[in-house]
């Protein structure tokens, strides 16, 4: 290795290749050159290390076997498990939708009094909780009765 | 195989076969670009396959009077910042494993001399952390990938004054930590110089 190559080229921007990079790395005059007014520069050899081949294999045939089934393009990794927690939330959600059995109807009596007629209605069933909802004239109240709630 | 605008041409005109080559012949600089974003080359792959599956959809949009590669890089510049955000704060590291040298490589006593990459990719994921999603980006094109400041501003959808000042500041504070933590991997420092320093 006796020959410098443009150090130039080989960081900040411009042509360069894995050869000139490996020079350099391995020149301790191309290392102070390349480092001497600016330390971070050595980062540029960093473009110099191949990747794993198998990971690039795996690109490849990731993409490959993608097109072939002609799916829509997944965002990458972390988001994915968000996604599956997301449907999973979804369906569970729509499964109880399905499995709660329909609520009764309302069971309701009303009074004729002196003032106006008041209404009063068990809207939900009967259980935990209890929503009454009680009207008398342009007055509404609504009870609701829950052994669980905790005021 | 066909020259790269070929490959371009075809590719956007459904042919598979010259959509795999395009993916050959750019996969390692998306999965490097990705890396050196995401610190994890398991997350780089993801963010590589999802970059060339996107390409495929949209690549008929792809206009022949620009830079395909600036194009690419700003796809996986995007899709990497992306999962990097939503991973949050970094405190693992996975560095490159070991691969075989390149043909032509150096004798024992030239191994010891010259700088350990490994080492080197350590440091730049410790002190990257230290800057903006934007202020890495634009080093790992610029510096990493020798993009012209123009390309990178084009990538990033900045301007090219703005780009200038993320190098600026990305170099301010990596020099900083490269002379302060790792000062044996800088050439004619004290600690390179004495190698017991090294911490």
């Amino acid at each position: 290795m006796s020959r410098h190559p443009e150090i130039e080229g080989a960081a900040g921007c411009g042509p360069r290749d894995r050869e000139t990079l490996d020079h350099v790395r391995r020149c301790p005059e191309c290392l102070r050159a390349l480092a001497g007014e600016e330390p971070s520069r050595l980062f540029a050899l960093l473009s110099s290390r191949p990747i794993d081949p198998a990971i690039l294999d795996a690109v490849s045939r990731g993409v490959r076997r993608e097109i072939s089934s002609d799916a829509a393009p997944r965002r990458p990794a972390r988001s994915r498990g968000l996604a599956v927690a997301a449907a999973w939330a979804a369906a569970a959600a729509l499964a109880g939708l399905l499995l709660v059995p329909p609520r009764p109807p309302a069971t309701r009596a009303s009074v004729d009094r002196p003032g106006g007629r008041a209404e009063v209605a068990l809207v939900s069933s009967p259980g935990t909780p209890e929503v009454v909802d009680l009207s008398v004239g342009d007055v509404q109240l609504v009870m609701i009765f829950d052994r669980e709630m905790d005021l | 195989m066909r020259d790269e605008a070929g490959l371009i041409r075809a590719a956007a005109e459904g042919d598979e076969s010259a959509f795999e080559d395009l993916v050959l012949l750019k996969r390692e600089r998306v999965v490097r670009t990705a890396y050196q974003i995401t610190e994890d080359l398991e997350d780089a792959r993801d963010v590589a396959q999802w970059v060339f599956l996107r390409l495929w959809k949209v690549l008929r949009r792809f206009d022949p009077g620009r830079r395909f590669d600036t194009w690419l890089y700003r796809i996986t510049v995007n899709a990497a910042i992306d999962l990097l955000r939503q991973k949050g704060p970094r405190d693992v590291l996975q560095p490159l494993p070991e691969t075989a040298d390149a043909p032509g490589a150096a004798s024992p006593g030239e191994q010891e001399r010259a700088l350990d990459l490994a080492d080197l990719q350590r440091a730049f994921f410790r002190l990257a952390a230290r800057l903006a999603p934007k202020q890495r980006a634009a080093f790992v094109l610029h510096e990493i990938e020798g993009l012209p400041t123009g390309e990178v501003a084009r990538a990033l959808g900045i301007r090219q004054s703005t780009v200038r000042n993320h190098l600026l500041q990305a170099r301010k504070i990596l020099r900083a930590g490269l002379e302060r933590e790792y000062g044996h991997l800088v050439p004619g420092s004290a600690k390179a110089a004495d190698p017991q320093e090294r911490s």
